[in-house]
């Protein structure tokens, strides 16, 4: 069963038990008491399939309110707590951030366990079967990217974490939200009128916050691997015109590996399993100032 | 491009600096030593300046824990 076909009142009870979304290779039990977290997972996670990992959960996200002396601020400030299992991460935030919070959680569970990848922080798109990876620094437009390519003409593997598999080098999908910040967020608008976006979220540390709903197409192939072919270092710079130049492989490996979330602790495997990356794809740095230009210059990339 | 096992640390060495490492993989060597064998690989004759080139890639490979002088 999908999320979205629940009910929101039964929805609402059995969050407050902990439902398990299997959102790809992982399955995460999500808990909340928070009943607008319920309506915008119903959102952001409606094609989602729940109750599908047997009672098994590989993460554990518990999002509520805090319970402090005599149980008094869970009533006196509105504040929402992640528990990872038994780690608090993160400090207190107010209840209105419970959705980026509960991303955030996702993602640090991810980052910090799932060692079985090699998991590089980029987004990644797919198409006739060949993965184009898209590593990040923060503010490179790698996220607004990813929104605008997905809701045309790629799949949406992943907006946040490129998962190699050491084996066979394939990419597997966690067709995730896709966070966007700021001036993204009406520009994803403008660009794709129809796409679902949760209610923008204000004051976050990343400034205005919002997420878009993963493409039904992209979430129900989550179970289908891609080779990777490209990897392209986005750098959005306004009024730049759209400039594609190759990138040695050497450097794109350096590159790619500062981006990595484990690369330093995998040691042999990771670099075994990059270099073998890289040397089946063609690295380019990319400058753009339009998603139109984008869209065409990346989906004319010759295969390597 | 090379992975060091011991440390866990990636080096990017270009040409030469890899044409050292692999002369003295094979054996250790003294420095125009190792200038002769690689003249010997490459088919050029070695002079004062590859001997010097190649004095500076052992040093830097000697400074990232990649080659170690061998003590009398």
């Amino acid at each position: 069963m999908k999320l979205g076909a629940l009910p929101v009142a039964e929805l609402t009870t059995r969050l407050a038990r902990g439902l398990d979304v299997d959102t790809g290779p992982f399955v995460v039990r999500v808990e909340t008491e928070i009943p607008a977290l319920a309506e915008e997972l119903r959102l952001l996670y409606g094609d989602f399939p729940v109750d599908a990992g047997g009672g098994l959960a590989d993460f554990h996200v518990s999002v509520r309110r805090p319970a402090g002396p005599l149980g008094l601020r869970r009533w006196w400030r509105q504040q929402a707590m992640a528990y990872l299992d038994d780690a608090r991460p993160f400090e207190p935030l107010p209840i209105i951030m419970a959705v980026p919070m509960l991303e955030w959680s996702i993602n640090w569970c991810a980052a910090t366990r799932a060692n079985q990848y090699v998991m590089i922080h980029a987004a990644v798109l797919e198409r006739d079967g060949r993965a184009l990876v898209l590593p990040g620094v923060t503010g490179a437009g790698k996220s607004t990217l990813c929104a605008s390519l997905s809701l045309r003409d790629w799949r949406l593997l992943s907006d946040e974490f490129a998962l190699i598999r050491p084996a066979d080098g394939l990419v597997d999908p966690w067709p995730r939200p896709i966070s966007l910040k700021n001036a993204s967020i009406d520009v994803i608008r403008r660009w794709a009128p129809d796409a679902r976006l949760s209610m923008p979220v204000p004051n976050t540390n990343k400034g205005t916050v919002a997420h878009v709903r993963p493409p039904s197409l992209s979430v129900a192939r989550a179970g289908e691997p891609a080779m990777p072919a490209w990897v392209v270092f986005p750098t959005f710079a306004r009024d730049a015109a759209p400039h594609l130049s190759p990138l040695p492989r050497a450097r794109a490996f350096f590159r790619l590996a500062a981006c990595s979330f484990n690369y330093e602790s995998l040691g042999l495997r990771g670099f075994t399993t990059l270099s073998r990356m890289i040397d089946g794809c063609d690295a380019y740095e990319f400058n753009y100032s339009s998603l139109d230009d984008a869209r065409s210059l990346l989906g004319a990339l010759p295969l390597p | 491009m090379i992975f060091d096992e011991g440390s866990g640390d990636t080096h990017l060495l270009d040409s030469l600096a890899a044409e050292v490492l692999r002369v003295l993989e094979d054996a250790p060597a003294e420095i125009p030593g190792v200038a002769r064998r690689i003249g010997a690989r490459l088919e050029l004759v070695p002079d004062p300046d590859l001997t010097a080139r190649v004095r500076e890639r052992v040093e830097r490979l000697v400074a990232a824990g990649l080659v170690e002088p061998l003590r009398p």
